[in-house]
């Protein structure tokens, strides 16, 4: 018998659902050439096998379908506009820019490092930097029903589950009981509900996947945005105060106070997502003072820890952080038939990230993202 | 024989028109289009417009608070079609209202009315959902070849004596480097598809900007021009001043180079997203300049009876 899902339920559905578009704007835009990334194919695929195997006419499972067919159709690939693609291609290429400095520095270091991306959905930035960095360890948190779909995709790819080493054991197993987890040998996929605080800080204090001394980035893609406020500031803490040396890069929509923010609040709005953080931090200064907040938090860590904090607007790193060779074979790709409504929709997104590390270390990451140009730092 | 009156008020009403009727108004308004020069004489009192996009509920907007055709006499400064859902609806209503009004409304060419855009921009698809096969698309892109790529606005106050010049450039985008006179673009090939380069492709993608002379677009096509670059054009011609559309502006116009170039947009909510206000411009006999502002007619996009995706973000 069908029950209709509660309110909570259903935002929280909204909510994962906004991976596919994420995913299929990802498709769109390595279709016309802004961006190359063999595994968002493999992800498509395994998504729609798995839209084929989904049985039963619960509410959930038909919008679950309907969201698959609606993001992955050849209609809705093709007519995305080349504004869209522009800045899917952006976001993907600046949250690399951050790993690259990260994994670069660390490799020159030798040290060991680890990638948390908190919510990544269908995100596939893992295969390809564990591919060529056996120094890095990946893990990824979302929801079970997120990680769930994931673990399915992966196992059911051979290239997809050799990238991550799972051994033909895990596989069979995750195949014949979905766990929604998967460990592989720098590889860890985990059911999380980033609200419950205690699980978060259970996971990060008590898990073998993660090493808290190892230099850290979190990523934040579009996540928290979804996230109460405040209840961000807890999760950002959480992090702070289990890990010793850490940098949390958020992407996510700023500029609330204009009035094509308020259009996007309501447009979203129609599609069931509320985007809470827009609400406190609608501007670059505000994202700074947010992460600002949490990285000089005292926490009852012994080491003393210094920390700085980072914010441009997405315009502003278009226009500084893409070479003029590749802003060149960007605009080669389509034409962009209006330039301000591509500048008005990339300063309403904005790149952040809140560093600490302990006195007694020189931190590379530091100076390397110092080295960047922002537009607050 | 198609009921023109009656296929108006069908395209007001959101009712389907046949593919047949879609024909024969393309086939004739062609008639009336070639017939046109490059750069039609017009007078006034007329009301200038800016992009559209086919945002047809916004445009009847426009029509309902700026009186309707034939009582007011109307210039449309092109891109009639893409990014909104209503672009074949809309580009029918107007070409339908030059066919029964051919001296009450007049269609300059914008940078959308091109055959590789509009397989970008929307038009396409849209002609090809609503229509199940690209033919309407195919009519209505041989009507863009026809239509003229400026407008020139002369007052009855012909003096001009002052120097000051007496009359109004309109173009879709704006000035090109190989144009120094107006007189110069009559001599265009005009019924082809916008090229990529040369006076036809400047005329319509060109933009004001804050250059010291002539330079290179960042949208791949068209150039830059600056404030010489209009004073010395506005001189030339005898003008006062160049209207023109191509660029958002969030209040709906804009003036640029102490009132010798305006750029006047007739979209609000572009897209559904970008929160703008959209403005016309109102010039009277003696040339006078007034803008009414107006809001998006569907505040709601869920109320758009649409297939389409709503507006897109980052998610």
């Amino acid at each position: 018998m069908n029950t209709l899902p509660n309110p909570a339920e259903l935002r929280d559905r909204n909510v994962r659902h906004t991976d596919f578009d994420a995913l299929s704007s990802r498709l769109a835009s390595i279709k016309k050439g802004y961006l190359s990334d063999r595994y968002v194919e493999m992800f498509v695929e395994g998504i729609k096998t798995n839209l084929l195997r989904i049985q039963g006419r619960s509410g959930s499972n038909l919008s679950l379908k309907r969201a698959i067919r609606g993001n992955f159709s050849e209609q809705s690939l093709h007519s995305k506009f080349p504004i869209i693609n522009r800045g899917t291609y952006l976001r993907t290429v600046a949250i690399d820019t951050i790993v690259s400095k990260f994994v670069d520095a660390n490799q020159r270091n030798n040290s060991h490092c680890q990638i948390i991306s908190i919510g990544a959905g269908s995100d596939t930035r893992a295969f390809k930097w564990l591919k060529s960095n056996d120094q890095l360890t990946y893990v990824e948190a979302d929801f079970l029903d997120s990680t769930k779909l994931k673990a399915s995709v992966i196992v059911g790819n051979q290239q997809l589950s050799s990238v991550v080493s799972l051994t033909p054991e895990q596989i069979e197993q995750e195949l014949s009981e979905s766990s929604g987890e998967l460990h592989g040998k720098n590889y860890h996929l985990v059911p999380l509900d980033l609200r419950q605080i205690d699980d978060i800080k259970n996971f990060l204090s008590s898990s073998s996947c993660i090493d808290p001394q190892a230099p850290t980035l979190i990523i934040s893609e579009c996540v928290l945005c979804y996230i109460d406020s405040q209840v961000t500031y807890d999760i950002m803490r959480v992090f702070k105060s289990c890990l010793q040396r850490a940098a949390v890069v958020l992407y996510e929509p700023i500029g609330l106070n204009d009035s094509f923010g308020k259009v996007m609040v309501s447009n979203l709005k129609q599609r069931g997502i509320s985007l809470p953080t827009l609400q406190s931090f609608p501007t670059i200064e505000s994202q700074q003072a947010r992460l600002m907040d949490v990285v000089s938090t005292d926490d009852d860590k012994k080491v003393t820890t210094e920390h700085r904090v980072f914010v441009s607007d997405m315009n502003f790193v278009y226009d500084n952080w893409v070479s003029t060779t590749e802003s060149a074979r960007i605009s080669r790709l389509e034409l962009l038939d209006e330039l301000e409504e591509w500048i008005l929709l990339s300063k309403h997104y904005c790149l952040a990230i809140g560093t600490w590390w302990p006195t007694n270390i020189d931190e590379p990451f530091q100076e390397d993202i110092a080295a960047l140009k922002w537009q607050l730092c | 024989m198609v009921d023109i009156d009656r296929t108006i008020e069908l395209i007001k009403n959101s009712k389907h028109v046949p593919e047949e009727d879609v024909k024969e108004i393309c086939q004739k308004v062609q008639e009336i289009l070639i017939e046109e020069s490059n750069v039609q004489l017009i007078y006034p009192p007329i009301v200038v417009c800016g992009d559209i996009h086919g945002q047809l509920h916004d445009l009847l907007i426009l029509f309902e608070k700026n009186g309707q055709v034939p009582n007011s006499k109307y210039l449309f400064l092109g891109d009639f079609v893409d990014r909104g859902f209503y672009s074949v609806e809309t580009f029918l209503l107007l070409i339908s209202l030059k066919l029964r009004y051919p001296d009450r409304i007049y269609l300059v060419r914008g940078n959308h009315e091109s055959r590789s855009i509009t397989m970008v921009y929307g038009f396409y698809d849209e002609c090809l959902r609503k229509y199940g096969s690209v033919n309407v698309w195919r009519y209505c892109c041989e009507v863009f070849d026809y239509l003229s790529l400026g407008a020139l606005i002369y007052g009855s106050n012909s003096s001009g004596g002052d120097g000051t010049g007496n009359g109004v450039f309109c173009i879709h985008g704006g000035l090109s480097p190989y144009i120094e006179y107006v007189d110069q673009i009559k001599h265009i090939d005009r019924k082809k598809e916008v090229p990529h380069e040369g006076a036809m492709c400047d005329l319509l993608w060109s933009d004001p900007d804050d250059v010291p002379a002539w330079a290179v677009s960042p949208r791949g096509a068209g150039y830059l021009f600056g404030e010489n670059e209009v004073k010395k054009f506005l001189y030339s011609n005898k003008l006062n001043l160049i209207a023109r559309a191509h660029q958002l502006v969030m209040e709906g116009y804009k003036e640029l180079f102490n009132g010798g170039l305006v750029t006047v947009w007739s979209a609000p909510n572009y897209c559904y997203r970008c929160g703008n206000v959209a403005a016309v411009l109102r010039i009277d006999d003696y040339l006078n300049r007034d803008y009414g502002l107006f809001d998006a007619a569907i505040k709601d996009v869920d109320a758009i009876p649409s297939k389409n995706p709503a507006a897109e973000y980052f998610l």
